[in-house]
């Protein structure tokens, strides 16, 4: 860390700020307290936590507020509705259809278009516009937000709980344990993933998912958050079984281990610790991901299903749409960037923080 | 997915039972409609024929097709494939090449004359036209016509439900040895014998539909349609890649049979694009002369402002409705049905439609004479609502099936959210199209009310109310009554209507008493919109040459470039 | 290196056969509706769905049916169960496409992932290095479909800049210029996540190997500064990342452009993926499965033969 040498390549942004700090300062601190210092520094990666928590707290508390503005639930068509802005009355969806004129010839007025969107002159009403169903957009955002995030997260959940604990054994372990579960990793890796959940995602819709004690119905949220974990695990069970390997080697585990603390023990109190400042990390990259894994697989209508929202679905519908409502299919889009790109943001500080010379990678 | 697919199927000519022998060539006619089946935005284009456009030749015709299910005519039963394969793979039979209901019209093709039906019904006689020849060069033999239709049942065609009363089919759909029986023919006499076990009305429209085509006796049994096959018609298929493209160029052997002309393009060339908005492109951007596909929603206005005159509307015969299942609880009970019909407002889902249709409260399209205005449901939640309560039903929960494309989809979200609206606690559950039908037409599913539409074969409201509500037909697997409807007194009108040779008036208020029996008195059906086709054509081809075949919708042999 | 070879390519049919397992059990055991009503069609009756059933040997027990399959797609006979076409032929007509996108995009992803990676690591801790560095991550954080649907209602034919063909294939050998103009955007779409993700592993990796011995000991020989970074650090920097890129090579081809193959209707085996499983058609689901981890498997034993060969420290057993 001492190396501060400078050339024409400076060092990496988070070890020059480690330098800065100088050797005095960080005898005697935390590592958790000395990252939380590199991070405070850190202030685009501070900036996009911030936005992610709003994002985060506006989603959830949708429930909350969302009725009281809007005036509607998520779920709640308006296809024949109007609404006041300005005192004028407007479609929410284009009216037309087909009528005979006075000689008998077929008049086509094409029809169901959406509003597009009001953002606050219309009383709070599709602040975003309305989607197909006449449906509002912002509202639905805001619950598809809800959805978007919950799979993003229980799935990251999933992934990092099997990964850990089937690293832990195959890192720690070695011998067998670590071939057979090295082996099930190929097998998956070598699956085309996207592919795989799709063709999951699909073929679970039409019959639920029978499990010994419950049933999932076609459309359940577990079901994609369960196929994405799944799929994910041996991508985060490969980089941290390499740090479990490396953590074999160092003193202090064999300092335990002949100490003659127990296999479990030596696990739960010694590596455990070592590898959760990388975990952390890796929560954050991965949610992120998984949010653009859901919302692909919404989009083709393998993820979360209508009429439950998710910013992939709704991108889904706003595609059909492009021409005349291209708001629709913009504005999830839009929600995922900002979402996933603080995560990617804020995890990338975290990791510059947390181990500046780490090098994590997903 | 954004891809929709427009299959347009064409079921059930099989669904006529015995004993309408008068009925057979007459039920095109029979129809007699009222108006026009094809219409258009531009003022040209209505009404023509064939063999109006004839001699209007030029070299090659460029479609944008959807992906047709096969081109094999014992396989294929999609209008994508029927609309060109009709042209390439006669029968004994065809039917008439014109716009209105006059296309329903049955005419012999490869046979000689219409054939000489015996006394009871049960027994066709043909002869082949002398000389005839396939595409390669070698005779068409009567026996290629048993051979033919044997091979439907080698290859488990989706059509082999059409020929099981001909006397010996049974045995040989089990055994697939020693051909079937009730088939006689006589190469050197050119005849051809049909025997069925019992009589069937509309066989002879069953003649003249692609299963029929007569093919050469060694055609292997096995999916043809990449390869492509003699061909008895005016064209013949030259290439075919699936998902891709095909070609058909004229068939040098062909020697004109009246009624089917030799068609204006020398060559169809066809894209294959499973995107709207793509295919529109294709013609936009003057790649192609024609768009199969339906215009998408997104640029109806856009297309329809700019190239009004390339665009045609057109009414294939269809209902869509939601069915509602008098077997499973909620909608055992009348009101429970009655509240769907009150509840649902049909100006809405036209929106959901994107304007292309037309609201209705018939079970019948409206271009068919029995076609008598059903005007009882007019919207109302509250009536709805109060109906649910009376039914004891409120708060009970309902599935709402349907298909996961447009316009299923936001059609099945909208009638979910009514229910919610009306007391009931509704889900929608949405299926790819491969696996719908056959999921909603098994018992084992109970689906309690479901999206479903039909599109006619023929103009006959046999063909409807026969097919789709009566009580005797249902089945336990692949039913098509899928809501159960059964009601005696109409089951019973309905067999006995099946015995009326002809469609007099008093025969057409009979039926037009069951359509408004099944929607008002039974409330059986929910029936909300017919859809209007869309045709589009590059500017270099001459409207005045397009109609739109009853059966087989736009008829590309006829179309002609602007000079 | 034989040894190691054999081993690889033992292990590689053992992981493809596992695959092609899975796949099966998948659809086997998950109700999603019955091949056998539905090659008879919708309006069957029950006698011609058990003639179906019979005959394509749904019947059999599922361990008979697994074995026909196999057999069925080496010998190349095997078929959809909703029109009957032959998967290996869709598949092999697909090739084309789903190469040309997948090279070009390859192409693009690693030299515009390189350069920005160098360029990156150079300015390190200046304004530009911060900028790239977001615009990599804002590159990772664009999902891929919305990503495609944009660029197409901007840039393609029939909306605002009117620049490229909306969308499909064409075929390099038909029409070089058009094959060209039509890929272009599907290139850049699917490139553009790759290029901020090697920038960024390009940028460490320059970074972490300015501090190896080599480098000082390059720069204490008085080398110029550019010729150091370029003989020695940038080269030394690229093998991690050529390992990287035959993975995700291998993994792209093998279904990663499934998305936008589909956005750009570009017809190749990705979106005949997605459309056989929007129709739960299992053959074709089975064959570019098949096809998919055929090319990952592929591209893992070439990756690590490349390591063997680049690296002598590394020697396989």
């Amino acid at each position: 860390m001492a190396d501060t040498q400078t050339t024409e390549f400076t060092l990496d942004t988070a070890s020059v700020l480690a330098s800065e700090e100088g050797g005095a300062e960080i005898v005697g601190r935390s590592p958790w307290a000395l990252a939380w210092r590199r991070l405070r520094r850190n202030y685009v990666a501070l900036a996009f936590l911030v936005l992610f928590v709003l994002i985060l707290i506006s989603c959830a508390l949708a429930p909350v507020y969302a009725h009281h503005v809007a005036h509607t639930g998520p779920n709640t068509n308006h296809v024949a509705d109007t609404f006041t802005k300005n005192g004028k009355e407007i479609d929410v969806l284009k009216a037309g259809g087909i009528t005979k004129g006075a000689n008998g010839e077929t008049i086509l007025v094409p029809a169901g278009a959406p509003v597009g969107p009001q953002w606050f002159s219309a009383g709070g009403k599709y602040v975003l516009g309305a989607d197909l169903n006449g449906r509002d957009v912002a509202v639905r955002l805001l619950y598809g937000g809800i959805n978007s995030l919950k799979i993003g997260i229980g799935s990251a959940i999933i992934s990092i709980v099997f990964a850990v604990i089937l690293a832990l054994l195959a890192g720690y372990f070695g011998g067998w344990a670590d071939w057979l579960i090295t082996r099930v990793f190929d097998v998956i890796w070598a699956f085309p993933v996207f592919l795989l959940a799709i063709a999951l995602g699909t073929a679970l819709q039409v019959g639920g998912l029978q499990l010994g004690f419950t049933t999932l119905q076609g459309n359940s949220l577990w079901i994609p958050t369960m196929i994405i974990g799944i799929v994910l695990i041996p991508y985060v069970a490969r980089p941290v079984r390499g740090q479990i390997l490396s953590l074999r080697e160092k003193e202090f585990i064999e300092a335990s281990i002949a100490q003659g603390a127990s296999t479990f023990r030596v696990m739960t109190s010694e590596i455990l610790p070592n590898i959760a400042s990388t975990l952390l990390v890796l929560f954050t990259l991965i949610v992120a991901n998984n949010i653009l894994f859901e919302t692909g697989l919404s989009f083709l209508g393998a993820g979360v299903r209508d009429p439950e929202p998710s910013w992939g679905n709704i991108i889904q519908q706003g595609a059909t749409r492009l021409a005349t409502a291209p708001t629709l299919a913009l504005i999830p889009g839009i929600a995922i960037v900002l979402t996933v790109l603080s995560l990617n943001i804020f995890g990338d500080g975290l990791r510059d923080a947390l181990d500046p010379r780490a090098k994590v990678k997903i | 997915m954004t891809r929709k697919p427009r299959w347009v199927w064409l079921l059930s000519v099989c669904a006529l039972a015995a004993g309408l022998s008068l009925f057979a060539a007459g039920c095109g006619g029979g129809g007699g409609s009222k108006s026009g089946n094809s219409s258009s935005t531009s003022s040209s284009g209505e009404g023509g024929t064939a063999s109006q456009n004839q001699g209007k030749t030029f070299a090659s015709f460029r479609v944008t097709w959807d992906a047709p299910d096969y081109f094999d005519p014992g396989l294929s039963y999609t209008v994508t494939g029927w609309q060109i394969i009709q042209h390439v793979y006669l029968g004994l039979l065809g039917y008439k090449e014109t716009a209105g209901p006059g296309g329903a019209t049955v005419i012999p093709a490869l046979a000689q004359s219409l054939p000489t039906v015996s006394a009871d019904g049960k027994d066709y006689k043909f002869t082949l036209r002398p000389n005839l020849k396939f595409s390669d060069g070698t005779p068409v033999k009567a026996s290629d016509f048993k051979a033919s239709i044997e091979r439907l049942y080698k290859v488990d065609s989706p059509g082999v439900g059409f020929f099981d009363q001909i006397v010996g089919a049974d045995t040989f759909s089990k055994t697939k040895k020693g051909g079937i029986s009730g088939l006689v023919v006589d190469d050197n006499a050119r005849t051809v014998e049909i025997k069925l076990a019992t009589p069937r009305g509309d066989f002879l429209n069953i003649l003249g539909i692609p299963f029929a085509a007569i093919l050469p006796a060694g055609t292997p049994p096995s999916d043809q349609s990449t390869k492509g096959l003699p061909a008895t018609g005016p064209y013949m298929q030259q290439s075919y890649k699936p998902n891709r493209s095909f070609v058909f160029v004229r068939n040098p052997n062909y020697t004109e049979i009246p009624g089917i002309p030799k068609g204006n393009p020398d060559k169809l060339l066809g894209t294959i694009v499973s995107e709207d908005t793509a295919a529109l492109q294709t013609v936009l951007n003057g790649k192609s002369d024609y768009d199969f596909r339906t215009i998408p929603t997104d640029r109806l206005a856009e297309v329809q402002s700019k190239f009004k005159d390339q665009l045609h509307l057109y009414t294939p015969a269809n209902t869509y409705y939601f069915a509602m299942n008098t077997r499973t609880p909620p909608f055992d009970k009348l009101e429970a049905r009655q509240a769907v019909n009150y509840a649902i407002d049909r100006a809405a889902i036209v929106r959901l439609f994107g304007g292309l249709g037309v609201t209705t409260q018939n079970f019948l399209p409206p271009t068919y004479p029995q076609y008598k205005k059903i005007d009882t449901y007019t919207h109302d939640l509250a009536k709805a609502k109060q109906l649910v309560k009376q039914s004891g039903t409120a708060g009970m929960k309902i599935t709402v099936w349907g298909l996961n494309e447009a316009p299923s989809q936001p059609t099945v979200e909208y009638l979910a959210d009514v229910l919610n609206k009306i007391g009931w606690k509704a889900t929608p559950k949405l299926l790819a199209h491969d696996v719908y039908f056959t999921t909603i037409g098994n018992q084992a599913t109970k689906a309690q009310i479901m999206y479903t539409d039909w599109y006619q074969d023929y103009p006959h409201p046999l063909d409807w109310i026969d097919v789709l509500l009566n009580g005797n037909r249902i089945t336990e697997t692949h039913n098509n009554n899928v809501g159960n409807a059964k009601f005696a007194a109409a089951d019973q009108l309905i067999e006995k209507l099946k015995k009326e040779p002809e469609l007099t008036d008093p025969i057409n208020n009979q039926w037009a008493t069951l359509d408004h029996d099944y929607v008002v008195k039974y409330s059986a059906v929910a029936p909300y919109l017919n859809i209007e086709g869309t045709d589009f054509f590059s500017k270099d081809i001459d409207a005045g040459c397009y109609y739109n075949h009853v059966l087989f919708q736009f008829d590309w042999t006829a179309i002609c470039k602007k000079s | 290196m034989a040894v190691f070879l054999a081993r690889r390519l033992v292990g590689a049919v053992i992981v493809l056969a596992i695959v092609s397992i899975v796949v099966f059990v998948i659809f086997v055991l998950i109700p999603n509706g019955d091949p056998a009503s539905r090659i008879a069609g919708r309006t069957a009756n029950p006698d011609s769905v058990a003639r179906v059933r019979h005959d394509f040997g749904f019947d059999r027990p599922v361990y008979v049916q697994y074995a026909k399959m196999m057999k069925q797609i080496f010998t190349a006979n095997l078929i959809s169960y909703t029109n009957r076409t032959n998967v290996v032929d869709q598949i092999k007509q697909g090739i084309p496409a789903t190469f040309s996108l997948v090279i070009g995009a390859a192409l693009i992803w690693l030299f515009f992932g390189v350069l920005v990676g160098v360029i990156a690591a150079v300015s390190a801790g200046r304004w530009s290095d911060r900028a790239i560095t977001i615009l990599a991550l804002v590159g990772i954080s664009l999902p891929v479909f919305w990503l495609g649907l944009v660029v197409r209602f901007i840039f393609a034919e029939g909306h605002p800049f009117n620049w490229f063909p909306d969308s499909g294939y064409v075929g390099l050998t038909d029409n070089p210029l058009q094959w060209l103009y039509h890929l272009l955007m599907p290139w850049w779409v699917l490139a553009i996540l790759f290029i901020g993700f090697y920038g960024r592993v390009m940028r460490s990796n320059i970074l972490d190997s300015i501090n190896e011995d080599y480098v000082r000991t390059a720069r204490a020989k008085g080398l110029p500064p550019r010729r150091v970074l370029v003989k020695h650090v940038v080269r030394n920097s690229m093998i991690p990342v050529l390992t990287l890129f035959g993975l995700d090579f291998g993994a792209t081809i093998g279904g990663g452009a499934i998305i936008t193959e589909f956005v750009f209707q570009l017809n190749g085996v990705g979106q005949y993926a997605a459309d056989s499983i929007s129709r739960l058609d299992l053959p074709p689901i089975m064959g570019v499965s098949l096809f998919g981890a055929f090319f990952i498997v592929l591209f893992s034993v070439l990756v690590d033969l490349a390591y063997a060969f680049l690296d002598p420290r590394i020697r396989p057993t």
